[in-house]
């Protein structure tokens, strides 16, 4: 009875895949922990414990430490906004609506093309005439090849990506626009495509029999019924866009970052304004993008 | 027809106005197509020069001064990719204890029924605090993080590692709460029918049944974290990025094509592996949600 | 013999919806017995009641010879212990392995740190006793399978494993056979109803399937509109009887209009 159960124990599906992965992961962890420096490395923790508190001294705002009096802060928040906060967070959010709009414009054609099953020479197994060998390889290869190409617009680190356009095209908005829209395009083409691919098949196989094309099928009957779940994610990706424009003015535009990046080791309090101020819009855009996801569900 | 298909309606609209903020934004921003172009002689040619450099990256130093016995440019940049997996390993083991914590407050799913007034208010406001304390940590990018972390503490790797950890653990927490909560709660409620505490489904049955998509979900942020550990050489840590940005002030193009496609293969190769992953746990939801 | 279950004008209401109306009943230890009626007659609500996640709105209600309603938190939990429920959606926990999913039938007797620790690392006996009861009722080569991974009947039979590892006084299974084709139906009633008198527990059943539970039942409880409308022996039950229980009431009936 008990050899029974250690055979089934021993003979139970084994899934290396994941044995090896989760090894790897373990692997990569301690090692990650075993041979960096500790946090207090060269300096005591004494020193570093007084640096901190230095440090948080100076994110008091300048008036506000001379005269004690919190009520000193409400004209020196006023000036920093319109010495440039405002712009800047107009700049931000400018900066991530274009990006995304960009990439998403960019994605739509390519989705009829990306889906695994629409792009397929027999779309959903529908038999669809012989084909010309040479339409049956485009069609057959079409696919893995955007679906590949996403992969890689994904990879893209959206802040190296501006940092190497700038130096090309100048200090100005489009390398923000464009990075973002790069790594966009490919997590939107992504998350559209799962969309596309797990909505129901029977509208479009009715579309295809009644000779649409697959085009006109995405269009008629993917897009509308997909709709709402496309715009959950469109929303969801435009409020990290806003996250990652800010951070991206610190390459030298005028987005927060840049304010912050400017303001860092001579105004820690200007800084710490300029970072409060970013993460409000955040913390904003984040619940707006939540209320409008929880509407379209 | 019923009315998720074939029918436009309402959706035009909103694709139009969709795009006609794209051009008002484009007008705000001062982006024409001329913008594309680059703006002066010099900058025509280094364009020329970089994207040149994009089909023969480096195989040696361009750099005269590269002592002989330094080794070649492809081992400098597998050791700058260990370094950037080395950020994101330690980054992410922090976060996700961290996420697992405050994404068990961030869930109601374990809360007990029937419960006391106080018990409910006191369970609630954990709910929204620790809730609003997770959209607090992940409002401020890494890059930020980690400049705070750097100026109040000074420079170390471990610095690198917690500044990639606070807003990671953030959203990580949010999505992990969301994932518990949406799973379905009939063995939940089966078990408590035969006597478990509400806890303890949480424990045995909510959790696992979440299981696959916490961990594919995971590993996404873990390839996100990959990125975050490259871009965070531009603070000063060193990962692959400090390398790109060392390489493109000499302006060395050849050199930063070679470690940017070092890095590009790197995340892909860890996309494909995740991609391997989902298959396996039979998990849809691992997506880039957020 | 004492009563498993005692029911005195018994009522539950959803808003103004009437689901179990003034129910008086009583159902003694080691029966067997089944409750038929159309959809919507409160089959459902009344397994409910029974296993005390619904609560009466009037009368009154005991349950192994315990008054539901003055029982606190921790006693109530520790008598829903002694009572095994089948839901009709089995309430498994898909990507758990049988035997994972069968050690919870103990979960409320044991605590939660011994639970989490069972479902990594189940105990010899445990595993040994599982093994056996798999066998019992016929997958004893699922023992260590994900659920997912298995068919609407063997998850049947993994749910039916897990409540007898929860040794219960007294089993009740909703629709126990709601999803499986009529052999297998069949198949799994006569299981279920040998076990209980194997076993001795008390054994209650909601079924759509008139001939099953005629045919394995000693006792049928008629419900409809959420009213007890016939309750005896199967044969007592006539034809007449049964044109009523379930013949279409007029707002019922699907109009083509
Ligand atoms: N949680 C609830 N909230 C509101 N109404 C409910 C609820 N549960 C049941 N009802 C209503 O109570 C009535 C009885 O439902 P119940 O589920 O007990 O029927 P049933 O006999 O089990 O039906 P079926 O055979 O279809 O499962 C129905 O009219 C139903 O709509
Ligand atoms: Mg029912």
């Amino acid at each position: 009875m008990s050899e029974r159960v250690d055979e089934l124990r021993r003979s139970r599906e084994k899934n290396w895949f994941l044995r090896v992965s989760a090894l790897l992961v373990l692997l990569g962890i301690l090692w990650a922990w075993l041979t960096s420096q500790p946090l207090l490395g060269r300096l005591s923790a004494e020193r570093r414990w007084l640096n901190f508190q230095n440090f948080a001294g100076e994110l008091i705002p300048s008036p506000v430490r001379k005269s004690g009096q919190w009520s000193e802060a409400g004209p020196w928040v006023g000036e920093l906004l319109h010495e440039g906060g405002l712009a800047a967070l107009w700049t931000t959010l400018g900066v991530a609506t274009a990006a995304i709009i960009l990439s998403a414009v960019c994605v739509i054609p390519l989705l009829t093309l990306a889906s695994r099953e629409l792009s397929r020479p027999n779309p959903f197994g529908l038999w669809s005439g012989r084909m010309k060998w040479i339409e049956s390889v485009f069609r057959s290869g079409i696919g893995a090849g955007i679906r590949f190409a996403f992969v890689l617009a994904r990879a893209v680190p959206e802040y190296i990506v501006a940092f190497l356009l700038i130096s090309l095209l100048g200090l100005q908005v489009w390398p923000l626009v464009l990075a973002l829209a790069i790594h966009n395009f490919g997590i939107l083409g992504r998350l559209w495509g799962e969309v596309a691919e797990n909505s129901e098949t029977a509208p479009p196989i009715h579309g295809l029999g009644c000779g649409q094309s697959r085009s006109v099928v995405f269009i008629s009957r993917l897009f509308p019924a997909d709709f709402n779940r496309l715009l959950i994610y469109f929303f969801y990706r435009w409020e990290t866009c806003v996250k990652d424009a800010t951070v991206l003015g610190m390459l030298g535009l005028l987005t927060l970052g840049k304010l912050i990046a400017l303001s860092k080791g001579f105004f820690w309090d200007k800084m710490f304004f300029y970072i409060l101020l970013g993460s409000s819009v955040i913390l904003l855009g984040d619940l707006f993008s939540t209320f409008l996801r929880r509407k379209l569900r | 027809m019923n009315s998720t298909s074939g029918k436009w309606g309402r959706r035009r609209w909103i694709v139009l106005g969709i795009v006609i903020l794209f051009f008002l934004c484009a007008k705000s921003l001062g982006l024409t197509p001329a913008g594309l172009i680059p703006p002066d002689e010099t900058r025509w040619e280094r364009a020329g020069a970089f994207f040149k450099a994009a089909l023969s990256p480096a195989m040696d130093y361009q750099d005269e001064n590269v002592p002989e016995d330094a080794p070649p440019i492809w081992l400098k940049g597998l050791y700058g990719l260990l370094l950037t997996l080395k950020f994101a390993f330690g980054g992410m083991s922090l976060a996700i204890p961290l996420a697992l914590i405050m994404g068990f407050f961030g869930s109601s799913s374990w809360w007990p029924e029937p419960r006391g007034r106080i018990l409910d208010l006191f369970l609630r406001g954990a709910f929204f605090g620790f809730r609003f304390l997770m959209s607090l940590l992940r409002s401020i990018h890494e890059l930020i993080w980690a400049l705070l972390i750097l100026s109040a503490f000074g420079l170390s790797p471990l610095a690198g590692m917690v500044a990639l950890a606070l807003p990671f653990s953030g959203t990580l927490g949010k999505v992990f709460s969301e994932l518990i909560d949406e799973e379905s709660r009939d063995a939940s409620t089966a078990l408590k029918a035969i006597g478990h505490r509400p806890l303890q489904t949480f424990f045995v049955a909510m959790l696992p049944a979440a299981l696959p998509n916490l961990i594919t979900y995971s590993f996404y942020r873990f390839e996100c974290a990959l990125r975050s550990s490259a871009v965070l050489g531009f603070v000063g840590i060193e990962t692959i990025g400090l390398y790109i940005e060392l390489s493109h002030e000499e302006f060395y193009y050849n050199e930063v094509w070679t470690y940017f496609y070092l890095l590009l293969a790197l995340i892909v190769l860890v996309d494909f592996w995740g991609a391997g992953l989902r298959v396996r746990l039979n998990s849809f939801k691992g997506g880039c949600e957020a | 013999m004492s009563s498993a279950f005692e029911l005195n004008g018994v009522t539950c209401r959803f808003g103004d919806l009437v689901a179990i109306d003034e129910v008086s009943l009583s159902i003694e230890e080691g029966e067997q017995v089944a409750f038929i009626g159309p959809s919507g007659s409160g089959k459902t609500t009344l397994i409910r009641l029974l296993n005390t996640t619904a609560v009466p709105n009037d009368g009154s209600l005991s349950v192994l010879g315990n008054a539901i309603a003055d029982q606190s938190v921790e006693s109530l939990r520790v008598l829903r212990s002694r009572v095994g429920t089948m839901p009709q959606h089995l309430g498994l926990v898909e990507n758990l392995t049988a035997i994972q999913n069968v050690i919870l039938g103990r979960g409320g007797q044991r605590s939660t740190l011994r639970s989490i620790r069972d479902l990594l690392v189940p105990s010899r006996g445990d595993t040994e006793k599982i093994h056996q009861l798999l066998e019992r009722v016929g997958i004893e080569e699922k023992l260590f399978t994900t659920v997912s991974k298995l068919s609407g009947g063997q998850k049947q039979r993994v749910a039916i494993a897990r409540a007898l590892f929860q040794e219960p006084e007294i089993l009740l299974a909703d629709e126990p056979v709601s999803a499986v084709d009529p052999a297998r139906a069949r198949d799994t009633v006569r299981l279920l109803a040998e076990l209980s008198r194997e076993l001795g527990f008390t054994l209650c059943v909601s079924l759509h399937h008139l001939e099953l539970a005629k045919e394995f039942f000693p006792r049928l409880i008629g419900l409809r509109h959420g009213r007890v409308v016939f309750d005896g022996a199967p044969d007592l039950l006539k034809d007449q009887q049964l044109e009523s229980l379930y013949e279409l009431t007029a707002d019922e009936m699907m109009t083509d209009a």
